[in-house]
């Protein structure tokens, strides 16, 4: 029998709206369908300031000596807008990321134990019953969120805040707890299980590891060559120089046991924002223009369903793109306050079609979320600004 | 006046209201010292040995799998992309619940003046210590860089300072737990100091009256040095009692402040505590039940201790199946369909045989204690308090992997699976247990002895049998 390794072991949305679809009846009739599926709040209590209040502080309304928060002297506000309409899951995204930050290879092995280190992966599901199934693709990768989980549970600080809305991580300070990722809820941290980049393929297959104890590398002991260079990897020689030819200068090589994750490609904005300082000289305009930042997964998306850039300015491509009705974030209800946010499903399927009746003309993702107990009719005016809760208080501040 | 005094002088209670004595068959005060000495100073029995070679090549396989781990990395264990917590974080909390007991005898039994503690607590008590040990190994190298450890703690540093991140959790843990060890291990000291110098004072060789000696610190057991010693527990079992109650609390908030369905519970500190000294009782017994037997000590810890015992674990694990009944409550009462499913897959889910392994041997196991002849029968009490400590294993599991391999997004779910190296890291903290414990009570006193001869009939100058005329001396 021949083992298969995935890196997606469920394959069904289980009725939560994680990605949101609609025909172009229902999105004529709902335009707000999108947060119109947000989860149900309760009233807001007296007194409160936020609501829904999020578990976790936001360093970025936190103000200084001054009264200043970060929120207001940053210069830029990064974000993010995913459109799952153009979206056609070719995993472009992944490859792009894997090749610009470095993200180890695993092998077969480490992937069947759920492994694999990509930043950004492309989520599928299938909806409907097994013999009609419809097919939905979500690229899924750090939300960059403002009201972080990840950075409250950190007890070395390794994971922070910049001001610009940049959930970063410190690689240097991390001890590998991985309580970041436990309450992560997209789970999008990916942790160095192994010496991925040190090591091989061949010796990152279990059930029993080689230990650089006992392991030789070119008739050395693997344990004495390191005391010798610590610079050194499971590896001989000449592959170990091969390999550094591979990877992206400006990027770091992460070691075993520290976790790591997705940085909206933060070389790319240092290299853009040193840039225009320089062109900017003294006229003190340094906001980088919109359009001048491309992540890697977003230069390489043939559908440009990705877009990345400044939600300070109101004129941006992302900041438009976030006003559009069908803008959801996911898992709003947690309060997270994500800066990545995905534009909803719309399907114009022709009504001639046999599985059209099947189907009530409804995707099947909104039927399975619908047979939970929950309509679109049902769920208070939808056009009466749900979209200014949940997640998106913090872009609309931004924007302003 | 007078003969109207002596006239309203009280009957003795019937006998069937006396309480059987905390000492049975009327040992008398030489005996005591004598039993317990006997087990420190004689032959080592071959039990003993039985028992020890088995348990140190565990604690050496211990070694070997932590120099294995360490020099490899986590992935040498089960823990995967969902489940970044497995066996680490499970034995972690496992151990330390069983620590639970030793303090909850040794400190509350004592405020409250409960005064069968007195032949269990020394025992608990160094229980208490190595299961801490046990725990404390798990945190530490459960992380990616163990030798970055010492990040956690607060100390001024050249880098900025950076400080540790005092928000989260596992940061409070550093010091619940480190707090605790440094209090339970001065607590025994404490305790054990007259009792080393009944052992020193019979000793027979050079070497034994050195060191008991040494430790002894001078103990002659003038009437000062019982004043202060006296004080000195009292304080020290003050500070004890928080300690219970803060411990499991802490390590119960690593999971309710974060926002996993499953974890962000506010009955965890209540229910992890109860459910701590309820897995701690159950080690107690399954420790006492065999060694009284051993060392021929049912003479000092009776059917009544056992019984009493037994009763606390009753009470506690019924408080714990109510907390598995409110959690479900809750989870449907809050109308969190997240919240729901992660409930619902606990009972139906890939994993149910790890829920109701718990559900059995937490709640309806420990339901058969409100029986006095089950409580009586020693092979029926051993067997239940075995199954309390799988019983807690799979609580902790249940919370951990369960919570974890199925939350927020359905493509990120997965199963978690333990490697052998998980499995042998286990049973070798299994061996450091046991080596600790067996080399305890071989050579220290395993019986608290100034304190039981301070509850046996004689010592009680009003028993007929007390006062110095019946060999009662202190």
């Amino acid at each position: 029998m021949h083992k298969l390794s995935t890196t997606q072991n469920h394959w069904a949305m289980e009725g939560r709206p994680i990605i949101r679809e609609a025909n172009l009846d229902q999105y004529r009739q709902h335009p707000h369908f999108a947060t119109g599926m947000n989860m149900h709040e309760p009233p807001k209590p007296e007194g409160a300031t936020e609501w829904p209040a999020p578990l976790y502080p936001n360093p970025l309304d936190i103000p200084d000596k001054n009264g200043k928060t970060p929120r207001d002297q940053a210069v830029h506000a990064w974000g993010m807008s995913i459109d799952l309409n153009a979206c056609v899951g070719c995993s472009a995204c992944m490859l792009a990321c894997q090749s610009e930050n470095n993200i180890p290879i695993v092998g077969k092995d480490q992937v069947s134990r759920n492994r694999e280190m990509h930043w950004i992966r492309i989520d599928r599901y299938y909806t409907g019953g097994v013999e009609d199934p419809q097919v939905v693709n979500q690229p899924m990768l750090c939300q960059h969120c403002e009201s972080a989980p990840c950075e409250n549970v950190c007890p070395v600080n390794a994971t922070v805040h910049d001001n610009e809305g940049l959930n970063v991580m410190a690689y240097n300070r991390c001890v590998g707890t991985r309580y970041c990722s436990n309450n992560c809820p997209y789970k999008v941290r990916r942790f160095n299980y192994l010496d991925y980049n040190r090591r091989p393929l061949e010796l990152l297959t279990g059930p029993v590891y080689t230990t650089p104890l006992t392991h030789r590398v070119d008739g050395q002991w693997e344990l004495v060559r390191w005391l010798k260079d610590p610079d050194k990897g499971l590896r001989p020689d000449d592959e170990w120089e091969l390999l550094k030819l591979v990877k992206n200068p400006d990027v770091t090589v992460r070691m075993r046991g520290v976790m790591e994750k997705c940085t909206y490609c933060l070389q790319r904005i240092e290299q853009a924002k040193i840039a225009h300082k320089v062109k900017a000289g003294a006229s003190g305009n340094i906001e980088v223009p919109d359009g001048a930042i491309k992540t890697a997964c977003q230069q390489a998306c043939p559908a440009e369903a990705i877009i990345f850039g400044n939600l300070k300015d109101p004129n941006s491509r992302v900041s438009q793109l976030k006003k559009q009705e069908r803008d959801y974030a996911v898992l709003e209800f947690l309060a997270t306050k994500p800066r990545t946010t995905y534009l909803a499903r719309v399907r114009n399927p022709n009504p001639e079609m046999p599985d059209y009746k099947v189907r009530e003309g409804k995707p099947e993702s909104l039927r399975e979320w619908e047979r939970q107990g929950n309509t679109l009719e049902g769920h208070g005016a939808p056009d009466a600004g749900h979209g200014t809760d949940g997640g998106h208080g913090g872009e609309k501040k931004g924007a302003h | 006046m007078a003969e109207a005094l002596t006239q309203l002088k009280l009957q003795a209670p019937p006998v069937e209201l006396e309480r059987e004595p905390l000492v049975a068959n009327q040992r008398n005060l030489a005996w005591l010292s004598d039993r317990v000495a006997a087990i420190v100073e004689g032959k080592t029995p071959l039990w003993w040995w039985i028992a020890f070679v088995p348990s140190s090549i565990a604690l050496c396989m211990l070694g070997a799998m932590l120099l294995y781990q360490i020099s490899v990395g986590i992935g040498v264990w089960g823990n995967n992309h969902p489940v970044m917590w497995g066996w680490d974080i499970i034995n972690f909390v496992w151990w330390i619940g069983i620590g639970h007991a030793g303090t909850l005898i040794s400190a509350i039994l004592f405020l409250l003046r409960q005064r069968w503690r007195t032949a269990v607590n020394r025992a608990a008590e160094a229980m208490t210590i190595f299961a801490v040990m046990c725990a404390g190994i798990y945190p530490a190298v459960h992380v990616g860089r163990v030798w970055f450890d010492w990040w956690l703690f607060p100390f001024p540093n050249a880098n900025g300072p950076i400080w540790p991140q005092f928000r989260s959790p596992l940061m409070w843990d550093v010091f619940a737990v480190s707090t605790y060890f440094t209090v339970s291990v001065l607590f025994w000291y404490v305790g054990l100091i007259p009792d080393l110098a009944v052992v020193r004072d019979r000793a027979k060789t050079r070497l034994r009256k050195f060191l008991y000696g040494l430790f002894a610190l001078g103990w002659t057991g003038s009437n000062r040095h019982w004043s202060n010693y006296e004080k000195a527990y009292l304080i020290l079992a003050g500070l004890s009692t928080p300690l219970v109650l803060s411990v499991h609390s802490i390590v119960s908030l690593d999971f309710s402040v974060s926002q996993l369905p499953g974890w962000h519970t506010t009955i965890f500190p209540p229910y992890f505590v109860a459910g701590a000294i309820f897995s701690g009782f159950g080690m107690v017994l399954s420790l006492l039940i065999p060694l009284r037997k051993w060392c021929k000590l049912e003479d000092v810890i009776t059917m009544r201790h056992i019984d009493l015992m037994c009763k606390v674990t009753l009470a506690t694990g019924s408080i714990v199946g109510y907390a598995y009944g409110m959690e479900f409550f809750i989870a449907w009462y809050s109308g969190n369909p997240y919240e729901r499913f992660a409930f619902i897959n606990r009972a139906m889910g890939p994993y149910m045989w790890g829920y109701w392994t718990m559900i059995i041997c937490n709640v309806v196991v420990p339901q058969f204690f409100w029986s006095k002849r089950i409580r009586n029968n020693l092979v029926i009490v051993f067997i239940i308090s075995i199954l309390v400590n799988v019983g807690m294993w799979f609580e902790r599991f249940v919370i951990i992997v369960i919570s974890l391999h199925r939350e927020f997004l359905p493509g990120n779910w997965g199963y978690f699976r333990p490697t052998w190296v998980d499995i042998c890291t286990y049973l070798g903290t299994f061996g450091l247990f046991f080596t600790c414990f067996l080399l305890f009570m071989r050579f220290l006193p395993m019986i608290a002895v100034s304190e039981v001869k301070g509850v046996t009939p004689q010592a009680d100058p009003h028993h007929p049998l007390g006062g110095a005329k019946a060999g009662g001396h202190p």
